[in-house]
Formats: structure tokens, C-alpha cells, sequence
């Protein structure tokens, strides 16, 4: 698996290329309302992620409110089942 | 693990390998340290997609990329902010918040103007720009023959392999 990092040298050149390849297509854009591609990236996303949650998508339920309590506690996660063998 | 003190270490892109003290969280370099966080992350990814149906958003670990109309994309990324933060603990890379305008379509201006106009149309969006960071941060690359400039401010990748004017 590769990831985008800037660990990589040439990693925004892949990133450019990427977004190149999104908005190929579109050609015609309305000026005040313009398709964009707007990229976001987490802080220290690997060292600071809580646990709770990814325990919650292993157990494939919720064990505290998420997504602004459009899931509750209790409420069933969905779980890739390839993740049965962990 | 959560919570315990311990050591990171990772190779850079020169092969050497670093090793420096983390507070809480996951070891980096371990290789299923990306499958856990995937697992972790993504479903936080997909609810908030749920509610912004005229967004494409593609997620690869902690990179994500929303194509969509401005006013759509800083909608879809402002709420992205506060779920991220209220169901993960985790802080979006203000400094490294990006938004692509393709092909020779704006100027520099004309970029500043549309961004402006979306944030102050949609209070949500403005919660992008709290904390601190301000409008000035904003990477906003108009993309045209080998250029891109930053709003502001002359851009250039800090570690990129590709010069910009």
C-alpha cells in the first residue's frame, strides 16, 4: 500500500498528478461557484487517533455517540469482514 | 497503548531512520498501523460523505480529497473538521489545507474573490478558517502550464521535486 506522505520526495508531484487527473474532465467552470479539488490532511493523524473508535468498527458496534449522534450507542458499524482474522 | 508514552520511528526517503518520543498512539513504521487507522478513520469518512451527496471525496489514510463545487467542498470540509475532531480526536493540518482550481479559468484574484464569497455565504465554512490560521493560509494552486502560485504568498514545496515561479 502507498502512502501519500511527504516523507516522499516527489510526494505533492504525485498528489499534483492525481488532481490533474480528477479534474481532466471538466472544462467549463462557473467562476462564482468553481469545481475545485480541496485536499485535506490530518495533523499527526497516525499518533493521535482514538482507539475508542476503531475498536468500536472491530466489535461493529458503537460504544459512544458519533457523527454529531447520527450514531448512537448500540447502533450496529459497519465492519469489512476481512477483518474477522485479527 | 492509547495514552502511553513511546517511541516512533520511521525511515525518511533517504533511508535513515529517526527515532522520536510520542506521547499516545499507534508505533509508525508498524505495517499494520495504516490498516488500523484505515479501519478506523474511513467509516468516520463515509457518514460524513452520506450528508454531502454532490461530493466526491477520495480517502487514502490521512489524505482526503473533496471534488465538488467550492461551496460544496468547504461545506463538506468544515463539517469534516468538527467530526474528525469530536469522533477521532484528530486536528486537520490547517497549513496544509489545499484547494485546486484547474486550468487557466482564474487568477489569483479572481480565486481570492470565490473563496471569500464561499466563506462568507456559509457560516460553516468560516469554521475553516478559525483557530488561528486565518485566510492567508489557505493554499489556493491555480493551475495552469508548469506555474501554480499560493494566494499571498509565492508557493514552493518545502521537500517537492518540482519548481515553481
Amino acid at each position: 500500500m502507498h502512502r501519500l506522505t511527504n516523507a516522499h520526495k516527489d510526494t505533492n508531484t504525485r498528489t499534483d498528478a492525481i488532481v490533474q487527473l480528477l479534474l481532466a474532465n471538466h472544462v467549463n467552470h462557473d467562476v462564482s461557484d468553481p469545481l475545485v479539488v480541496v485536499q485535506l490532511d490530518a495533523s499527526n493523524a497516525f499518533c493521535s487517533v482514538s482507539r475508542q473508535p476503531q475498536f468500536g468498527v472491530l466489535s461493529a458496534k458503537a460504544s459512544r455517540p458519533y457523527d454529531d449522534r447520527r450514531v448512537q450507542v448500540g447502533d450496529e458499524l459497519l465492519r469489512p469482514r476481512t477483518l474477522d482474522k485479527y | 497503548m492509547q495514552g502511553n508514552a513511546s517511541t516512533m520511528r520511521f525511515n525518511d526517503n533517504q533511508g535513515v531512520t529517526h527515532h522520536l518520543p510520542c506521547s499516545k498512539e499507534g508505533q509508525q513504521g508498524d505495517g499494520l498501523e495504516t490498516i488500523r487507522f484505515a479501519v478506523t478513520v474511513h467509516p468516520s469518512i463515509g457518514r460524513v460523505c452520506e450528508q454531502h451527496l454532490d461530493c466526491k471525496v477520495v480517502g487514502m489514510c490521512d489524505y482526503i480529497f473533496v471534488i465538488a463545487r467550492l461551496s460544496q467542498a468547504l461545506s463538506c470540509a468544515a463539517e469534516r473538521k468538527k467530526i474528525l475532531k469530536v469522533d477521532l480526536d484528530m486536528d486537520l493540518n490547517l497549513p496544509k489545507f489545499d484547494v485546486f482550481l484547474p486550468g487557466n479559468s482564474f487568477s489569483l484574484d479572481t480565486a481570492r474573490s470565490a473563496l471569500e464569497r464561499a466563506v462568507r455565504a456559509d457560516p460553516a465554512s468560516a469554521d475553516l478558517a478559525d483557530g488561528g490560521w486565518g485566510f492567508n493560509g489557505w493554499h489556493a494552486c491555480c493551475r495552469s502550464s508548469g506555474w501554480r502560485r499560493r494566494l499571498g504568498a509565492d508557493f514552493r514545496f518545502e521537500k517537492g521535486t518540482v519548481g515553481y515561479c
